[in-house]
């Protein structure tokens, strides 16, 4: 897909040219994909929230050097994989994850720290296999989480998850795969407990 | 490496629709000769699916309200700038490009305010036809119209004589003497 057939392309240069409504659209259109990536990734809908609004504000103060590279999401989804990271190695996080698990039991900071699932569609899904399958990919390595989640969560092609990640498409093929094989490793481990 | 082996990561990639055409035929060629796969193809799409449907699950955002915070924060910025022109400056974090558009500027205008200091008005405006010419000229018009042509019958005049002189005052002092006595 040529970046300048993209709507948000359009939107992110009519910014650029002065267009504040754009940003606006902008971020109607994409605040909850953001957030929703955020919360997955660092466990936590505030911290979330909060790194999703710093993300949009440096997507204002870089417009000017935007150039359209690639399609607007791709481009979004790089810095909001790069403010996760961020938050994830900074000790402020570690800290703050600790605490709201009294560092004692880390799936139980996890559960407690993702937002309920309020999808009518999932709905048919056991609601105990939905709560292991969040803390499965909760647990995943970083690249293997990052690359699912924008595949799966977001909708992204591989090729797309492979700019968005700095890596190349087989690299991502295999973080996908492995992550998959390992969901599903933990699934069946769980149903086996239960 | 067996031969199932190397087809995993394409069962998984089939199942998120990301493998390429030939790829595809190549895995579908295998999935028809190789049951296991077959099965572990089936297992995985519908695993996917359930993945699909439980990550994308939307979280709830009060989007208004993050909006409005966005706002402030770009608010705090100080930014767009009323300026247009300065906008390219915010733009590169003010490139020397801009700066040297702001010098020139600056420096056209100072020149112009020297040269209107230095040359009347009058000197400019009355040959362009834009400003009343002086009393004087005004009342003998003709005059300052051939005032060129005056001025070189004048120098014709007075040609003989202004260079007669001109060579008397060139000549030795020895022959001004000879011709005295």
């Amino acid at each position: 897909m040529e970046p300048l057939s993209d709507p948000d392309v359009q939107l992110m240069l009519a910014l650029q040219q002065g267009d504040l409504s754009a940003f606006d659209q902008l971020f109607r259109k994409h605040i909850s994909g953001v957030v929703r990536f955020a919360t997955r990734f660092v466990r936590s809908q505030a911290r979330a929230e909060e790194l999703a609004q710093d993300v949009f504000l440096r997507l204002f103060k870089t417009r000017a050097t935007y150039t359209p590279k690639a399609r607007f999401k791709t481009w979004l989804f790089r810095m909001v994989h790069n403010a996760c990271l961020s938050e994830l190695r900074s000790g402020d996080h570690r800290r703050r994850t600790d605490l709201a698990g009294g560092g004692a039991d880390p799936a139980a900071a996890i559960e407690a720290a993702l937002p309920p699932v309020a999808s009518a569609e999932s709905a048919w899904l056991d609601s105990e296999a939905i709560e292991h399958l969040r803390l499965a990919v909760a647990s995943l390595p970083e690249q293997q989480r990052a690359a699912l989640l924008l595949a799966r969560s977001e909708g992204l092609s591989y090729e797309e998850v492979a700019t968005t990640l700095g890596c190349s498409v087989s690299a991502v093929k295999s973080l996908i795969h492995r992550a998959t094989v390992t969901l599903g490793v933990r699934l069946s481990d769980a149903r086996g407990e239960s | 490496m067996t031969r199932c082996d190397r087809h995993q990561e394409n069962i998984t990639a089939l199942a998120d629709g990301a493998l390429g055409i030939l790829a595809t035929l190549r895995l579908h060629l295998h999935l028809a000769s190789c049951r296991v796969c077959a099965a572990v193809a089936d297992a995985r799409r519908s695993a996917v699916a359930v993945q699909r449907n439980v990550l994308s699950a939307p979280v709830e955002v009060d989007c208004e309200r993050m909006l409005a915070e966005a706002r402030r924060a770009i608010a705090a910025l100080g930014e767009p700038t009323p300026f247009p022109f300065l906008r390219a400056a915010d733009r590169r974090g003010a490139t020397p490009w801009n700066w040297a558009v702001l010098a020139g500027v600056g420096g056209a205008a100072a020149t112009a305010g020297l040269f209107a200091w230095l040359v009347s008005p009058s000197t400019v405006l009355v040959p362009l036809g834009l400003g009343a010419p002086p009393a004087v000229v005004a009342s003998k018009p003709e005059l300052f119209r051939d005032y060129e042509i005056i001025r070189e019958l004048d120098a014709l005049e007075h040609f003989d004589s202004v260079n007669r002189v001109r060579l008397e005052d060139s000549r030795p002092a020895a022959t001004k003497q000879r011709r005295r006595t």
